[in-house]
């Protein structure tokens, strides 16, 4: 947060260090997020991209409060709701991707890892939307959950409702799987 | 049967991705690239518009031509002064060896709401704290590889501070120094050549001595109050009247913490 402040008061200056150094802190959370909100690497990399350059153009009178983590985060979203948005319009189905993008994938890498990693990915994408989001942003984005609930529209207890019924979706997802 | 907390943990640890480096590069230059065109399209127009009104307008003239003559006056009036100049390199090299110092800095824009406050001390072994909110942050900035660590100054429970060293407190300091030159080098590029302000020979100008830089295209300015004796900065301004934004910088050299105040593990277990 401490570097958080320091960083927006650069920013408004006109610091293209300070733009440098939000761009390394935040670009792949924010890549991580906008993933599982979207299942799809291609347009997760198109909603950052776009973020970033917003965010890049209008940083000098950037009047944020909070965390630039909160802030950005909040950009995705809109971007991650604009492509649903824009996809129901066109009844295109969303497509999913099957590439295993979850996660190193090098060889160093063990195999039991990615496996679970891409089951945990598979468990998420499954979660209902707005579930999905309140666990993504909760738990990747480290926002508030009354900063959450102000995102949805909604009140404080539906979004620890979600979270709740979230992660219990995904616990019994993933020990099922181990079970079976 | 395992537990929320294990699926939480697994969800922050495992669903990570990275950005390809190609892209990654490519996508900082565009984002650099985007910052510099906005900023060039924001002050561009500034300098010629403000020049046309003052060209056009004879009020206008006369009044540039009535502030030209008092500025002049005032910088003649300090011809043979008594008072010995001071240069902006004494007061930044003064800076550099003081021991310790607390510094309070509020940054704002317009309504008092949105200012903030952050202090930082830094002690003689150049251990820091700062206090922001209720967020408590230690750090070493003698070490190379220097850990910042927080806490929250109610709870006294260790903060996630996301793992991003050195963060801001190495920001402002160069090889565990805290610089003024790098503090004022935050301010916008063209805010240059930082210079003493003539002053007239009153009480205060004896015991101060201020400095000024301003931007070339912008109405943005910093002044810079030092102690004529000692040269030490007490106080620094930056204001960006656009806006209504300002950083206020207050410098105090009288209070010397104790080491336990800068030990984290002290204040954890306070």
């Amino acid at each position: 947060m401490l570097e958080d402040e320091w960083l927006k008061w650069k920013l408004r200056r006109g610091s293209p260090e300070a733009l440098a150094r939000v761009y390394e802190k935040y670009i792949d959370a924010m890549l991580t997020l906008a993933m599982g909100l979207l299942n799809h690497r291609a347009a997760a990399e198109d909603a950052v991209q776009d973020v970033f350059l917003s965010f890049a153009r209008s940083a000098g009178g950037l009047r944020a409060q909070g965390s630039l983590r909160s802030y950005l985060a909040t950009g995705v979203l809109n971007r991650v709701r604009d492509y649903h948005r824009q996809r129901q319009r066109q009844a295109t189905p969303p497509t999913l991707s099957n590439e295993p993008v979850w996660g190193a994938a090098g060889p160093d890498q063990a195999a039991i890892v990615a496996e679970e990693t891409a089951r945990l990915h598979q468990a998420v994408t499954e979660l209902p939307e707005e579930q999905r989001e309140v666990v993504l942003l909760r738990l990747k984005a480290n926002l508030k959950f009354r900063d959450i609930a102000r995102l949805q529209q909604t009140s404080i207890n539906t979004v620890l409702g979600r979270y709740r019924y979230g992660l219990d979706r995904l616990r019994s997802r993933l020990d099922g799987e181990v079970e079976r | 049967m395992r537990s929320k907390r294990a699926i939480e943990e697994t969800i922050r640890m495992r669903m990570n991705l990275t950005l390809d480096p190609p892209l990654r590069n490519q996508l900082l230059a565009r984002a650099l690239h985007e910052q510099k065109e906005s900023q060039e399209m924001e002050s561009a127009p500034r300098g010629p518009v403000i020049r046309r009104m003052i060209m056009r307008s004879p009020m206008a003239k006369l009044s540039v031509a009535a502030a030209i003559v008092i500025a002049a006056s005032v910088i003649l009036s300090q011809w043979g002064s008594p008072l010995e100049s001071v240069a902006w390199a004494d007061v930044a090299e003064r800076f550099a060896s003081v021991p310790f110092f607390h510094l309070t800095m509020y940054i704002g824009q317009d309504a008092p709401a949105e200012t903030k406050k952050i202090e930082i001390w830094k002690s003689e072994e150049g251990r820091f704290r700062a206090h922001e909110g209720d967020k408590v942050f230690f750090g070493n900035l003698t070490k190379k590889e220097s850990q910042i660590v927080a806490f929250d100054g109610v709870t006294k429970k260790p903060l996630n501070v996301g793992g991003h060293s050195p963060g801001f407190l190495t920001m402002l300091c160069k090889e565990g120094q805290f610089s003024l030159n790098t503090l004022t080098a935050s301010f916008p590029p063209g805010v240059k050549g930082i210079t003493p302000l003539p002053a007239a020979d009153t009480a205060a100008s004896r015991e101060t001595v201020l400095f000024e830089a301003k931007h070339d295209t912008t109405p943005e300015r910093l002044t810079i109050w030092a102690l004529r004796d000692s040269r030490l900065p007490i106080r620094m301004r930056f204001e960006d009247p656009r806006q209504k934004e300002f950083g206020d910088f207050f410098f105090d050299y009288s209070e010397k913490k104790d080491s336990t105040f800068f030990d984290p593990e002290a204040f954890a277990h306070q």
